[in-house]
């Protein structure tokens, strides 16, 4: 699948937008404020459910209205053409998303509601890197777990189903800690101590495969992009249950009640697991620049891009103002990348970012000027 | 607003689980569009079931009488007790045909999100149970959820020292349940492998 067409209403400066897109790479190109990053913020509020940037929808909406909606038409690739072939005008299916000021969503197929943007995942799973969102580096640990999540679920289909019932372990447990005033009865806290111990486990040991069979392909991404020796860079998977057994990490959820029970939460598991991006035996978000550490980020992101592209649906690409980041040997291979396959949206203030050839191979969409009165950056 | 009456029926029907305010209202609409013949054997079964079911003293199946039709069926195996969730659960069970012995009827399961902790459910009942009547084995065929997961490991805390003593054994019917399932919802065939396969706690 990929994106044929996006129409927008009320999505930052824009209060209408329409673009065509092909299979391939798109190029998105206006000046700052002309809604080249409105129109991937689009996609990802389809498809993935949420912004690009920031976990509430309001930030995006236009300042002076109440309701914002996005529909787009995804259409199969077609069996000749490649890139250039023109996008088809009748989309296969479409997926829309409205937002209103007072928190209400709306997402739909085809007209049809549906409960969340699982489907989309599925039919049509996005990866997205913005230079400016550092967060899976800087930010809670909570994104980095969500990414493990996403890596493990991919090479172990029963990941999802075993991280929830941990969940549900888990907040059994803290309620008890919260609600058991006097004495902490152990006959009550063995049962979800024992379940948690079981999946905890489980969930920490999908967590470390999926994260040992990924460095690899990072390490070889990271260095097809800057021709440097990739084999210093780690990505390292912290969790508090390392080595434990079930009946250790029984014994220890255990001796730990008085403790838990102060700070009204349990804190050995893997829902407190992290994961590091070292380099030479450095934690990166200490001791590499701003530029290092976007250059890791966008080897993370294409690694797992292309993952994907092996798998049953191909992926799509969003790539927000990255060229102007990059030195012309850096365009040149992401340009490449993009060629290996899927749908790559990526958005520019300036052309000549791009050879002759690439852009005679793209569609290029021209946004042009940003509309009066905006004071938005994309 | 509706008349006292009608809120109060509507009240009544939304306590009901599964039925919102907005189905209480479908319901008490086609309910007041019904003649009296047609609406009032609801309400006269209501105060029947009321006034003539109970819970069986022994194992807390429904009854009409102070023991249910199992526990008064001494063909039955006297020394096996087979724990479930719901009196639903019995009849699920007893459709395979694979079961022979007695039953246990918690009233739910162990989840302390719900207000349910151990003092909710027949636990207490059901170690008394184990000591009076020389039981020889509990399975334990809670549903296959974290809570019924979490129940089971508790009753098999709770009934160690027989195990330890050599009386008793526990087991609990094979995998092959849908993880996060519902007895109820098992089909027979499946449920009936599963209790013939069962494996110790
Ligand atoms: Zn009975």
């Amino acid at each position: 699948m990929f994106i044929s067409r996006i129409k927008l209403t009320n999505l930052r400066c824009r209060h209408e937008l329409e673009v065509e897109l092909a299979d391939g790479l798109n190029i998105l190109v206006g000046a700052n404020g002309a809604g080249k990053t409105t129109v991937l913020e689009a996609a990802s509020l389809v498809l993935v459910g949420t912004p690009l940037r920031t976990t509430n929808v309001k930030d995006v909406m236009s300042r002076d209205r109440d309701h914002l909606r996005v529909e787009v038409g995804l259409a199969e690739p077609g069996a000749a053409g490649g890139a250039e072939a023109a996008a088809p005008r009748s989309a296969a299916i479409v997926a829309a998303a409205a937002y209103s000021r007072d928190g209400e969503r709306r997402l739909t197929a085809d007209g049809a509601p549906l409960e969340d943007a699982g489907r989309w995942k599925e039919l049509l799973p996005v990866r997205t890197f913005a230079p400016d969102d550092l967060r899976l580096i800087k930010g809670s640990p909570r994104r980095r777990r969500e990414y493990l999540d996403s890596l493990a679920a991919r090479r172990s289909p029963e990941y999802p189903g075993t991280l929830r019932r941990y969940d549900e372990a888990l907040s059994q447990r803290n309620f008890l800690l919260r609600t058991s005033r006097g004495g902490l009865r152990d006959a009550e806290f063995e049962p979800w101590e024992a379940l948690l111990a079981q999946t905890g486990l489980l969930v920490a040991g999908w967590r470390a495969a999926a994260l040992a069979g990924f460095v690899g392909p990072f390490q070889r991404t990271h260095e097809e992009l800057t021709h440097e020796a990739g084999d210093s860079l780690r990505l390292v998977y912290r969790t508090n249950v390392s080595g434990m057994d079930e009946a250790t990490y029984r014994t220890r959820l255990a001796e730990s009640r008085q403790a838990d029970r102060q700070r009204t939460y349990t804190h050995l598991g893997p829902h407190r697991d992290d994961l590091r991006l070292m380099r030479a035996g450095l934690d990166m978000r200490d001791c590499a620049s701003q530029g290092e550490q976007r250059t890791a980020l966008l080897a993370l992101v294409l690694a797992e891009w292309e993952q994907l592209l092996d798998g049953p649906a191909k992926p799509l690409l969003l790539l927000d103002d990255v060229m102007s980041e990059l030195d012309i040997d850096r365009r040149r291979r992401l340009v490449a990348f993009t060629r290996r396959g899927g749908q790559t949206l990526v958005t520019t203030t300036d052309l000549r970012y791009f050879s002759d050839e690439e852009l005679e191979r793209s569609r290029v969409v021209d946004l042009g000027p940003a509309p009066a009165g905006c004071g938005c950056d994309g | 607003m509706f008349s006292p009456t009608v809120q109060k029926l509507v009240d009544e029907l939304s306590k009901l689980p599964g039925i919102g305010p907005k189905t209480a209202q479908r319901l008490t609409f086609h309910l007041l569009k019904l003649s009296p013949e047609d609406a009032l054997p609801l309400a006269h079964a209501l105060i029947e079931v009321k006034e003539v079911v109970r819970f069986c003293d022994r194992c807390f199946n429904l009854t009409e009488q102070d023991l249910c039709d199992i526990c008064r069926d001494l063909g039955r195996d006297q020394a096996s007790i087979c724990v479930v969730e719901e009196p639903g659960d019995i009849i699920s069970i007893e459709r395979t045909h694979e079961y022979r012995g007695l039953y246990h009827v918690l009233g739910g399961a162990l989840s302390p999100l719900d207000g349910v902790g151990p003092e909710k459910l027949h636990l207490a009942e059901l170690a008394d149970r184990v000591r009076d009547e020389e039981t020889r084995e509990v399975i334990v065929a809670t549903n296959p959820t974290m809570a019924g997961e979490a129940t089971a490991l508790y009753i098999v805390e709770e009934l160690r020292h027989f195990v330890n003593a050599g009386t008793l054994r526990i087991t609990r019917p094979a995998a092959g349940l849908p993880m996060g399932g519902d007895l109820e919802y098992a089909d027979e065939v499946t449920l009936g492998r599963a209790l013939a396969g069962r494996r110790e706690l």
